[in-house]
């Protein structure tokens, strides 16, 4: 593996050299499959666990140049930020309820503004949660870690979100453009400060047509949908309730390309020091592991209900005696609940397999072996510094549910 | 002694050392000069990519770590440092099942015991006034979710109180419950809380599963109202 490098590990000016992902789909698959199962028993608990075994599997399979990167966080550490984010989250929780009784006296649904109390703290989280993962990353022997606080970053992704939504999207692309420079300028390797040379405008060249194209399809839709409520009741009535539904799929169609963009734009833009990378990420590669996910979901779900329901006919026949006598009623019953309550939880944990495999894994797979660094030798000179961050993003992450990736 | 590539954890640079293993310590060499020793029982094995042993001393605050990729070394290696593997010790699946399975059973408990136990004891302790304010807060929605389908013709409304008033003669002349009617297909009541005065029910006048005895007064109420207030 380490053929290409030479004995005194410097390399050649400006070489490029490929990132590579190593990792085997089956291993993946074993933990991820062993780990959703004891969160069965575990209720819930092991998820933490399973968290820390996919990560350090995904980081530590991650090369450049056959050296690889290693995650050295902790499941405890998951464990007691799940618990400091309870901590937060039920006093506010708690106040939530006093406050919306009270504002619901005066006005009806007057308490619903309060949501967004959660929402500014879910970009705190997030935003924290990338710091602790940054600072448990490293490479070399020497650790990512970040500057920056959580809230201002929480206050301009609310501005920018509302800008975006004013806009209908329109300045979406400078919302993710300056987020990502506010996170990667805040980013270091040891002393070496990340960057991030794409712009708004750059990114907005790159993908414009498909934000085009979506509001063509959103005016369409709403032009449609004006004729059909003009028209006589009945067909049109039942039309109507279809676009909702096609709206929401050529969201789907182009959530993936839209994505891709992002993606190549933003690894195309990242700099450390004299590093930079460039990305061979193609859009296709998103679709296909999009329908991937799609296929297998809709195939796992007709095998479980065919499966189900064999098992449900069957014990209808097994204990068709047994019902009518009154003693037994109450145990039958007990057990026939528990068995329908882990089919759920099987099917639910089998959904979350498939899509941590596909987009968790895939999409990291694929992202890393498309992406080339330069300059790598320049990165020699770079020196240990940062500690590590605190545990509360990842638990406010995980306990509001709030997306932040693997 | 054989190759291997030592990160210092103090700068980011790439060192090819020579690695001795000896029976109490790894000693490791970058040519004549000596980087480091770890000792043996000190030695701990990192997630890495296959075919390379990734090594770590324990307790050691720096990030400094050893790959090796040659398989006799990693051998030799495997031998002599008997603790590679002894960081997960403490990660144990059974000790995470075990206290899992504790917090499950102290949460249940909670939910299912204690908790009845504290209203059963907290319910008297909540002043009426507190109650008519949740009743207030809930009464706001159901006004607004189906304004304009409360039945508020004059014709129904005494029929309702007619009804209501022998309700509540029959049952507990106390409680002063505020009855109105509500036009919508979903068979259900709400009861809110607040006491006498607050309390409303809302029900629906197209109920048709009321055939036990025990609705029968309610049908009465249905058939009387919908005669009152044929919309």
């Amino acid at each position: 593996m380490t053929a290409s490098l030479h004995a005194d590990g410097t390399l050649p000016a400006s070489q490029s050299s490929p990132m590579s992902f190593s990792g085997q789909g089956r291993e993946f698959l074993r933990l991820l499959i062993t780990g959703s199962l004891f969160q069965i028993p575990t209720f819930g608990f092991y998820r933490f666990w399973l968290t820390t075994k996919l990560r350090r599997h995904l980081w530590a399979n991650t090369q450049i140049e056959g050296e690889a990167f290693e995650y050295t966080g902790t499941a405890k550490e998951l464990l007691i930020g799940f618990l400091i984010a309870l901590a937060v989250l039920v006093p506010l929780y708690v106040a939530y309820a006093i406050l919306g009784v009270i504002l619901e006296e005066q006005y009806a649904f007057a308490s619903v503004p309060l949501v967004v109390i959660m929402y500014v703290l879910a970009h705190f989280g997030s935003y924290r949660a990338r710091k602790y993962r940054a600072s448990r990353t490293m490479f070399r022997g020497i650790r990512f870690w970040m500057k920056g606080s959580g809230w201002p970053y929480a206050f301009r992704a609310v501005l920018w979100d509302l800008s975006t939504v004013l806009t209908l999207g329109l300045a979406l692309p400078w919302a993710m453009a300056s987020l990502e420079r506010y996170r990667m300028c805040n980013t270091y390797f040891g002393n070496v400060q990340g960057d991030i040379a794409g712009t708004g405008w750059s990114l907005f060249k790159r993908g414009w047509w498909v934000w085009a194209l979506g509001l063509v399809g959103l005016i369409c839709f709403a032009l449609l949908a004006f004729v059909l409520s003009k028209l006589s009741v009945g067909r049109g009535e039942r039309a109507l309730q279809v676009i909702p539904f096609l709206l929401i799929l050529v969201g789907l169609a182009l959530l993936p390309l839209a994505m891709a963009i992002f993606t190549r734009w933003h690894i195309d833009g990242l700099r450390f020091g004299d590093v930079t990378a460039a990305s061979g990420f193609r859009a296709g590669t998103y679709y296909g592991l999009f329908f991937k996910l799609i296929f297998s979901s809709i195939g796992f779900l007709v095998a479980f209900g065919l499966v189900g329901g064999l098992l449900g006919f069957l014990f209808a026949t097994v204990f068709k005696g047994v019902m009518t006598a009154p003693e037994c009623f109450s145990w039958t019953s007990v057990s026939a609940g528990l068995l329908v309550a882990i089919g759920y939880l099987i099917a639910l944990l089998g959904l979350g397999v498939l899509q941590r495999y596909f987009l968790g894994r895939g999409l990291w797979a694929a992202i890393v072996s498309s992406t080339a660094i330069t300059n790598l030798q320049s990165i020699d000179a770079a020196v240990a510094a940062g500690e590590p961050a605190g545990v509360l993003g990842e638990g406010l992450a995980d306990a509001l549910d709030f997306n932040v990736g693997i | 002694m054989a190759d291997a590539v030592f990160y210092d954890g103090e700068s980011a640079r790439r060192r090819t050392v020579s690695v001795n293993v000896a029976a109490s310590a790894l000693g490791i060499h970058e040519g004549p000069e000596r980087v480091a020793s770890w000792p043996v029982a000190e030695v701990r094995q990192r997630e890495a990519p296959n075919g390379v042993v990734r090594l770590m001393r324990r307790g050691a605050s720096s990030l400094a770590r050893l790959d090796v990729t040659d398989a006799e070394l990693q051998a030799a290696i495997r031998m002599s440092c008997r603790h590679l593997g002894d960081s997960d010790r403490r990660e144990r699946t059974g000790r995470i099942l075990f206290w899992s399975a504790a917090a499950t059973v102290s949460i249940l408990l909670c939910v299912f015991l204690l908790l009845p136990i504290l209203a059963e004891r907290l319910t008297p302790l909540i002043p009426i006034s507190y109650e008519r304010r949740l009743g207030t807060a809930v009464d706001n929605q159901v006004r607004t979710i189906f304004s304009g389908k409360i039945c508020e013709k004059p014709r129904g409304l005494s029929a309702l109180k007619v009804l209501t008033a022998r309700l509540q003669n029959a049952q507990n002349p106390q409680v002063d419950v505020d009855v109105a009617v509500l036009d919508s297909k979903v068979p259900n009541a709400i009861a809110l809380p607040g006491g006498s005065i607050y309390s409303r029910l809302f029900w629906t006048r197209r109920n048709p599963s009321m055939r036990s005895p025990e609705f029968w007064p309610m049908k009465w109420v249905m058939s009387l109202i919908a005669t009152g207030s044929a919309r």
